[in-house]
């Protein structure tokens, strides 16, 4: 979630603002960017539980209009912030007084550990119960992050922006019936609503259990009906990917160019002001907008940072992210989602003789240059004669971007978000982001090997 | 934009502070690791770019710290001095682990050498290193056949790590690196390939600046691979280091036991102390001394990657833990073999207990390839696929994952 967060202190707007203009030569994209960041991590297994509680302050400089030069220092004070925008480069004299921290800038409460642990508890002691005399060993981690951000440009109000987000995961293996098996439950954490822990340890459990009877996959050729969220992360990879800003698209993707369609009934969007890692402004101020970028299944946009609208001719969209101030800004998806269609999600299942039905992926690889995506689907069932069967044990599926904008087959009304979480990485740089998606249907897919 | 750091001065300060903290917090120990680093880095994001420069300055300091009770602790934030110090052994002390959950062990006294310092620890100019990238690309475009850099990055940092912990624990590494990525783009016969490359080295003069032009043979135009045909599957040195630590990683974990069958050409030693390791050190960053371990013979497992002298940190805001970061195959006397397919790239997917191979794969004749570079995909488990190392060919080759091997050959 972003949030509404107060403006810096007096102190630190008055340094930003210096900073940012130097006189005869200030660009308009130059910006200084500070970063105030903590991370909360617990870990919870039979041993006990593991509190790492980290935390991130740091500024950085951007100058010129292309080529940018970036520099960036951590744990900055203000009245060292002129020296670190001095030409030629001051040397030590950007370096802040040794001995001691300087002032923090926002004035923000810890992630609170103590609930998040009592969280944790409870839920382990949900997926106990659920499990029952089955042997069980159960693992949860709660993940938080909270960062606060001001961003200075050249003739403009300083602009602040807060983005959360916390989340829990369990992890079940269980040993029944002679046999072994794995499942995984997570959600994203709303703090407008408790944390109730027995549906999502219940359902994790039961899952464990129904993937006792796991098979192998079929190889080749197959439909894949992806659950309700799951296929976002699909279309994450293939579309999002392809359309950000600054040409990670080649030629070979079918949506490098605007003549790419699809089905007319897919709409994908990015909305970076929805979801887990949600911001109102970007790392360079612009202000965040949902971004169209297939529209009644043709290419209807693309998502920018400042420099890849300008080299577009387009407007900037909000897009331009970094994974810290020691980065450098690029366009980057925030929540990307398929808009629901009008299809009831059990009779997507119906028509199929002989598919697999994606209930959860970890990990993906784009492969931008042959237009297409490896997905690792860890938990999928097999579809026989329209009907669910048995779990299907860890397989990889491929899609191409020219088979998925072919192929979409229903799409169905039950959008929803990260029901799977994770991260993009991009040249190095790990973002959260969010995906979304209803029940959704793609034809063309190759399970490996 | 500073260039040095002042590893001395550093020691002594974070030795103050740990006398003081020691003193006034209530634990019954504490570990101080402080982390200083100048980073240089110069990159373009597409073909169309000008080049960027990225100078930074960053430092953060962790605590490690056992509380009376005898409980483990961990936090760590940016920046240095009594204040952060104080604010973070706060935190550790609010949340101390579970009594049963392990820490990493605790360093009693100083190492024997705990000054490691490279000998020449500086970092090159922004133009020295912008030089080096323009000659980069243009080296890889001068081998024709239509190869080009599309993004391309390369980065310089001088890194002070300090540790002080109780019993006289004072220790501290200084280190100058520099890495080089790229993705580059080559037609092939079947549309454009892309190819990511990733050096590492001490100097920007001992990064081989040739080092995208390489050694992969040309596209073959032809037909495809003739079906059912079983060649050993060569995997020259910077696919073969992926395997090696995914091998490590999954046969060779702490507590993982002797006795495994493997290949002839698993022949593999875990080796900080090797001589111009990229990622060697006299101490882990634990404190404790560290040193070489086998960890297979060519015969089957003998070693695992162990607790103390083998800690390290991804970063300073990570607890030790054990890691293999030096991992050595010994070369053998072999040379490849002259009808093998070669691997171009390779990604390894765990799934449960096995793993799916994705790579790219021509057929060699002689040596020479006679086929279009081909996907390939396998489904091995680590351990049989520990059993295919059937030896180790060529010289071997420091890579940017500080694994250092031949060529290996699979047998299949």
């Amino acid at each position: 979630m972003s949030g509404r967060i107060d403006a810096p202190t007096a102190e630190w707007k008055a340094a930003l603002t210096a900073a940012v203009h130097r006189p005869g030569r200030t660009a308009s994209t130059d910006l200084v960017f500070l970063e105030e960041r903590e991370d909360l991590v617990i870990y919870l297994d039979e041993a006990g539980v593991r509190t790492v509680r980290t935390g991130l302050r740091g500024v950085s400089l951007r100058t010129g209009s292309g080529p940018y030069r970036y520099r960036a220092v951590s744990d900055p004070e203000p009245e060292g912030l002129a020296g670190l925008a001095r030409e030629p480069a001051p040397g030590r004299e950007a370096e802040k007084a040794r001995g001691d921290a300087g002032p923090w800038a926002f004035d923000a409460a810890p992630l609170p550990a103590g609930p998040a642990t009592r969280a944790l508890e409870g839920l382990l002691g949900a997926a106990g119960s659920a499990a029952g005399p089955d042997r069980v060993r159960l693992r949860a981690r709660y993940v938080g992050f909270d960062q606060r951000v001001a961003i200075a440009r050249p003739e403009r109000d300083i602009v602040a922006d807060r983005r959360r987000g916390e989340r829990i995961r369990l992890e079940v293996w269980l040993q029944a019936r002679g046999a072994a098996a794995f499942a995984v439950g997570e959600l994203r954490i709303d703090r407008d609503r408790p944390f109730d822990p027995v549906p999502l340890a219940d359902r994790t459990v039961e899952r464990a259990r129904q993937r006792l009877d796991a098979r192998p996959a079929p190889s080749g050729p197959s439909s894949a009906v992806f659950a309700a969220g799951v296929g976002g992360i699909v279309f994450h990879e293939l579309v999002g990917h392809a359309l950000e800003g600054d040409g990670a698209a080649t030629a070979a993707s079918p949506l490098a160019g605007e003549d790419a369609t699809a089905s007319a009934a897919l709409r994908v969007i990015d909305d970076p002001r929805r979801g887990r890692g949600a911001w109102t402004v970007d790392d360079e101020g612009q202000p965040a907008r949902a971004t169209s970028l297939i529209d009644r299944g043709k290419v209807s946009g693309r998502l920018h940072d400042l420099r890849s609208a300008r080299e577009a001719g387009a407007a900037p969209t909000g897009h331009g992210r970094r994974a810290s101030y020691r980065e450098p800004v690029l366009p980057r998806m925030g929540c990307t989602f398929v808009a629901a269609g009008d299809a009831e999600p059990a009779e997507i299942l119906e028509g199929l003789a002989d598919a697999v039905h994606v209930r959860r992926i970890e990990g993906a690889v784009a492969h931008t240059v042959s237009g297409s995506a490896t997905f690792r689907v860890v938990d999928a069932d097999r579809i026989l004669r329209g009907r669910l069967a048995e779990p299907c044990k860890p397989f990889l599926l491929r899609i191409g971007a020219a088979d998925l904008l072919r192929g979409i087959g229903a799409i169905g009304r039950d959008l929803r978000f990260d029901t799977c979480i994770g991260s993009c990485v991009r040249d190095g740089q790990p973002l959260v982001v969010s995906v979304g998606a209803p029940t959704i249907c793609l034809p063309l897919t190759i399970l490996l090997p | 934009m500073r260039r040095t750091i002042e590893a001395d001065a550093l020691l002594a300060r974070l030795t103050q502070l740990h006398h003081r903290a020691s003193a006034r917090s209530g634990a019954r120990r504490i570990e101080l690791f402080h982390r200083a680093a100048v980073t240089l880095r110069v990159g373009r994001r597409d073909e169309r770019g000008s080049l960027t420069t990225h100078e930074g300055f960053e430092e953060g300091t962790a605590v490690r710290l056992e509380n009376r009770a005898g409980r483990h602790a961990f936090s760590a934030g940016s920046g240095s001095g009594e204040s952060v110090t104080e604010r973070l052994i706060a935190a550790a002390l609010d949340r101390p682990w579970g009594a049963g959950v392990p820490g990493a062990p605790w360093a009693a006294a100083t190492p024997a050498e705990p000054r490691d310092h490279d000998e020449h620890a500086d970092l090159p100019a922004p133009d020295d290193l912008a030089r080096w990238l323009e000659d980069a690309i243009d080296r890889l475009a001068a081998c024709g056949d239509g190869v080009r850099t599309v993004r391309c990055g390369v980065e310089a940092a001088l890194t002070v790590e300090t540790l002080v912990g109780a019993g006289g624990l004072a220790a501290s590494r200084v280190r100058s690196r520099v890495w080089a990525t790229a993705r580059i783009l080559r037609p092939g016969a079947a549309g454009q390939r892309e190819a990511h490359h990733a050096a590492a080295a001490r100097s920007l003069g001992a990064l081989p600046v040739d080092g995208w032009a390489l050694d992969l043979p040309p596209e073959v135009p032809g037909r495809g691979r003739p079906d059912g045909r079983r060649l050993p599957l060569v995997l020259p040195p910077p696919p073969a280091a992926a395997l090696v630590q995914a091998l490590v990683g999954a046969l060779h974990a702490p507590g993982a036991a002797p006795g495994r069958p493997v290949g002839a050409g698993w022949r593999v030693t875990e080796d900080p102390r090797a001589a111009g390791a990229l990622l060697g050190t006299t101490f882990d960053d634990a404190g404790f001394p560290t040193r070489a371990r086998r960890l297979a013979d060519g015969g089957s497992v003998v070693g695992s990657i162990g607790s103390e002298g083998f800690l390290r940190r991804a970063s300073f805001r990570d607890p030790p833990v054990p890691t293999a970061a030096c991992l050595r195959i010994e070369p053998g006397s072999d040379a490849p073999p002259p009808r093998a397919r070669l691997a171009g790239s390779l990604r390894i997917h765990p799934l449960d207990d096995e793993w799916l191979l994705e790579l790219e794969t021509t057929d060699l004749e002689d040596r020479r390839p006679i086929t279009p570079w081909q996907e390939l995909v396998l489904r091995e488990t680590p351990e049989s696929l520990v059993r295919r190392c059937a030896a180790a060919a060529g010289p071997p080759r420091s890579t940017h994952l500080g694994v250092v091997t031949p060529a290996l050959v699979l047998d299949y």
